[in-house]
């Protein structure tokens, strides 16, 4: 059961189209809501006429902010960490698409008129869109004031006082050993900074929801990776309890993280008490890409090394762009720890901010945090590499953690994370050399660096990269319910968004069980019926879940074992359980199927439950402890090819490392690594948002934002998974893999043009501009800096 | 009143005047295997077929479809609820994740392997190039498009043994 390629049980209904997406939801009497959005970045809400809206046709509600904030039974404000932000602005708005009103309609079309016939006045603010603006000594304030606390985490409520009336949203500081101590030490001093565009899901089913309001309950149908979180958010917002909301989500179109932060669920359900109607919140494409998005980042990072190679010093600024609301920023941002990447550094010295900017409110990105860094650090080890003269893959296997080693958090890393294995399996498959063979004149596959401009050559390349990623610190929980003819209900809120885990969770709970596969029925989530679970996310589910739900089945076990002691007239110590049945040790005859003892005992169903707990806590001055209950290694391989005359990368081979421990489902794995795989290509070659100078993103449309074809997948693809075989632990895969894709494609790429893009995507405008500057520099006598922010030192200059 | 013949049934239909053929589909005729992701026909999640031909249902209009003959996902299975050869070969690789745009796979699929029976991986790439996959599960339906290929191969060789 556990390793095998079992089809995903749900397989017949995806193939036949009729699995259920809540976008396919309607019920009788049900309305349609459309969200009229702020056209401008930053904006004070003088004023709102709907009158004109309430008297369209088929229009049954108009709500706006302000009447959000006049009802006493609603408590508007909400957020994972910080309070700070409403369903529908209510002082102000604080980016182009920011909710100001929703209408509900009889229909779809009749919403969609009447929200155009709402009025609002605005007294347009100064807004700032980037993490300079935001932070520039007087630079207008998003949420200035008073901050409202959710979380009572150490760091929120010691550190948030401090950065009111400023656009910081949240700070992680990380100090280990002696920085200045380490960069004496040094023998060489690398310097550079690194940046990350804002990207977009795109979930092919976008965010929504339906509620209904019936006999004091909410019941919503969502397309949300967080159902449970989400029940508990509108049951602040609407001042219900917790237990008369109940979130049903079936299965999602696509979530990759950006469907973690409730955006249509509180508005569907303020409406459907309002009017005592079910509606219904559907974005559109265009709404979608304006709803959530991946943090922008600027990364600087100084290095100091010793002429072997050994890292002895890292200093890094991290920022993230949190856009207009905080959401999960003040938690995303602590993945400055993994600025050093997955290396041995005695001393560090880390700034990681979260801002507030008027653009998108930044969320949960598949990878969460670390593909920013990632894009950061295993440039800047290649570029160190440069610097020394040395092999890029023997500066990371020189420095790279082994068992027993001290991460930057002064964690110990006491699993083998393999990575020095891995490392050189993707080297092996790439054809790594070094130093690269000269290139010739038609260059072939794998014939390494050149620089031959002007001649519309292609040039190709080679890329390592190594990445580090931990799992989030929440628990989770599990029932299982064992009936009387033997099957197994597995009641948990985790979401199937494709990624199988309903296949995975029942193949787990079925191996504990003894049980067939077509024994085991895992639940979609319910929250009036399945318990608390945080987010299916942060790949967590499968080790962490499956974890819950092994405790659960064990709990039914010990239950089945006590029964039938007593209805076998045994010992307890004398049974044991196999194949559905308890056995007499030694007396195969002596059995009871678990059928039977169900049957017997009278009592209809046994139940179980299971909670996976995780630590986790780091020291709120050093930023020291224990910052993941688990450590993911990912490695990549790239080998491309650059058109030097169009500055065209072409992407001809990946190979990805990966440990999973074991892999439930090994179809399910390969299709993780695959998937993210690709996400990671497509943000090294062309996924960004681009705002135009008022705010207005100009590419939401996937005319304009492209996301990889057919025709970007890699000619060669490959994956090497290391795998424990008798174990049962696993390492989540669902993210994993991306971060390191884009710095190896980098690394691949400066490897063929001898200079380094150090701002992503690797779009052909931008490789092009730096061929045509390399080329300048070439001609001028020198080699010109590979971007803005690049210095490397030797002792002498640094000291 | 148009008149349209869907998955082989003739139906009257009277769609409003800007009304899609996705939105008719999904719509009236109740049919959630044919999917709108982008809306301006880039992505193939909506794709059907439209008298042998793949269309972008998103961006035909319903009222100009008058005679045509529909093919969408929910006419692939037979009778009883069987899958078809392709469809079984893309469970059999579990070419999907979220699945939200295997129909328009399946559609685009079906009227490449009718144009070209035994494509090559490149051929495939290709002809799939107007369907995007954002969980990235290229590289199964490469597997199963080829094994549906040679299913389809196997039966028309053993159909005309026996002819």
């Amino acid at each position: 059961m556990i390793g095998e390629r079992v089809p995903m049980v749900d397989a017949y209904e995806r193939i036949t189209g009729t699995i259920d997406y809540a976008q396919n939801l309607t019920l009788p009497g049900m309305l349609y809501a459309r969200i009229l959005r702020s056209p401008h970045a930053h904006a004070r809400v003088i004023r709102v006429d709907a009158s004109k809206a309430l008297d369209a046709p088929g229009v049954v509600a108009v709500l706006t902010g302000a009447d959000l904030a006049a009802d006493p039974g609603l408590e508007p404000w909400f957020g994972p960490f910080i309070k700070d932000r409403a369903p529908l602005a209510i002082d102000k708005a604080r980016y182009v698409g920011d909710p100001v009103a929703i209408v509900a309609a009889e229909t779809d079309d009749q919403a969609r008129d009447a929200v155009e016939l709402i009025e609002v006045e605005y007294e347009v603010l100064p807004a700032v869109f980037d993490i300079e603006g935001a932070l520039a000594p007087g630079a207008p304030l998003l949420h200035p004031g008073k901050r409202h606390l959710e979380s009572f985490r150490p760091d929120i409520v010691a550190r948030q006082p401090g950065l009111e009336d400023t656009n910081v949203i949240h700070v992680y500081k990380l100090r280990r050993g002696d920085m200045e101590a380490g960069f004496a030490e040094a023998d060489v001093v690398v310097e550079r900074t690194y940046t990350t565009p804002g990207v977009a899901h795109v979930p092919f089913e976008t965010h929504n929801a339906v509620a209904d309001y019936k006999g004091g309950k909410m019941t919503i149908w969502s397309s949300i990776q967080a159902p449970s979180s989400c029940g508990a958010y509108v049951a602040g917002i609407l001042r219900m309890n917790i237990s008369d909301v109940r979130v049903i989500v079936s299965t999602l179109g696509g979530g990759y993280g950006g469907k973690i932060d409730p955006m249509c669920e509180p508005l569907a359900a303020i409406l459907a008490r309002r009017t005592r109607r079910p509606v219904r919140v559907s974005l559109t494409r265009a709404e979608e890409f304006v709803t959530a998005g991946k943090h922008p980042s600027r990364i600087r990072i100084r290095s100091g090394v010793k002429r072997d190679g050994t890292l002895v010093a890292h200093e890094a600024d991290v920022y993230y762009d949190g856009g207009s609301y905080s959401l999960n920023t003040p938690e995303k941002i602590y993945r400055g720890y993994a600025s050093t990447g997955p290396y041995r550094v005695p001393n560090i010295h880390v700034d990681s901010y979260g801002v507030y900017t008027n653009t998108l409110p930044a969320s949960a990105f598949r990878g969460y945090g670390i593909p920013q860094v990632a894009w950061a650090h295993e440039q800047q080890m290649d570029a160190i590499a440069e610097a020394l003269g040395m092999d890029p893959l023997a500066l990371r296997l020189k420095n790279v953690l082994k068992p027993g080693d001290q991460f930057s958090t002064g964690e110990t890393i006491a699993e083998d994370l393999h990575y020095s294995e891995l490392l050189r399996d993707a080297a092996e498959h790439i054809g790594w050399a070094w130093p690269p063979a000269p290139r010739a004149p038609d260059a072939g596959p794998g014939t390494g660096a050149g620089t031959g401009a002007g001649t519309g050559a292609k040039v190709r390349g080679k890329g390592l990269a190594a990445i580090i990623k931990g799992t989030a610190s929440y628990g989770a929980n599990a029932v299982v319910k064992l009936n009387a003819d033997g099957s197994l209900n597995v009641l948990t809120s985790t979401v199937e968004m494709g990624q199988g885990a309903l296949t995975v969770l029942a193949q787990i709970a079925a191996h504990e069980a003894t049980l067939p596969l077509s024994g085991v029925r895992v639940s979609t989530p319910d929250t009036a019926n399945t318990p608390f679970d945080q987010m299916t996310a942060a790949s967590r589910s499968t080790n962490f879940m499956g974890r819950a739900i092994r405790r659960a089945v064990k709990s039914v076990k010990q239950q089945l074992i006590d029964l039938a002691a007593s209805q076998l007239e045994a010992a307890a110590g004398d049974l044991e359980i196999q194949d559905g049945a308890v056995v007499v040790k030694g007396s195969p005859g002596r059995r009871l199927t678990f059928a039977q003892i169900v049957t017997t005992s009278k009592m209809g169903s046994l139940v179980g439950s299971g909670h996976e707990p995780v630590k986790v806590r780091l020291d709120v001055e050093t930023g020291q402890g224990v910052a993941s209950p688990q450590w993911h290694p990912a490695i990549c391989g790239a080998q491309v090819e650059v058109d030097e005359e169009t500055g065209k990368v072409t992407v001809l081979q990946l190979h990805m490392g990966l440990y999973p421990g074991r892999m439930i489902n090994p179809i399910h794995c390969e299709l993780q690594v695959l998937g993210a795989s690709l996400f990671g290509l497509g943000q090294a070659l062309f996924e960004e948002l681009v705002w135009d100078e008022q705010g207005v993103l100009t590419n939401p449309n996937l005319s304009d934002y492209m996301i990889p074809s057919f025709l970007d997948v890699p000619r060669t693809f490959g994956q090497t998974m290391i795998e424990i075989p008798d174990s049962i632990d696993v390492h989540g895969l669902g993210e994993t893999p991306l971060p390191a894709v884009a710095p190896a494609i980098a690394n691949a790429v400066a490897q063929a043009l001898g200079v380094r893009v150090l701002d992503l995507p690797l779009t052909p405008e931008r490789v092009l501009r730096l061929i045509h500057e390399r080329d300048r520099g070439a001609a001028g006598g020198g080699r010109g800096a590979s971007a803005s922010g690049a210095s490397t030192s030797g002792k002498e200059a640094s000291a | 009143m148009i008149q349209l013949t869907i998955n082989g049934r003739a139906r009257q239909v009277s769609p409003r005047s800007h009304e899609t053929l996705l939105e008719l589909l999904r719509g009236e005729l109740g049919l959630m295997g044919v999917r709108e992701a982008c809306g301006i026909g880039m992505c193939g999640a909506c794709t059907v077929v439209a008298d042998g031909k793949i269309v972008s249902s998103c961006l035909t209009l319903a009222g100009l479809c008058d005679g045509l003959t529909v093919e969408t996902v929910e006419g692939l299975t037979g009778p009883n609820g069987e899958l078809s050869d392709l469809q079984q070969a893309f469970v059999d690789h579990t070419a999907f994740q979220c699945s939200y745009c295997t129909p328009g796979f399946l559609m685009a699929t079906g009227a490449l392997l009718a144009e070209n029976p035994d494509p090559s991986d490149d051929e495939i790439r290709h002809g799939l190039a107007g369907n995007l996959c954002r969980c990235g599960s290229y590289l199964k339906i490469i597997d199963a498009v080829q094994d549906a290929a040679a299913r389809a191969r196997v039966k028309a060789d053993a159909e005309r043994e026996s002819a």
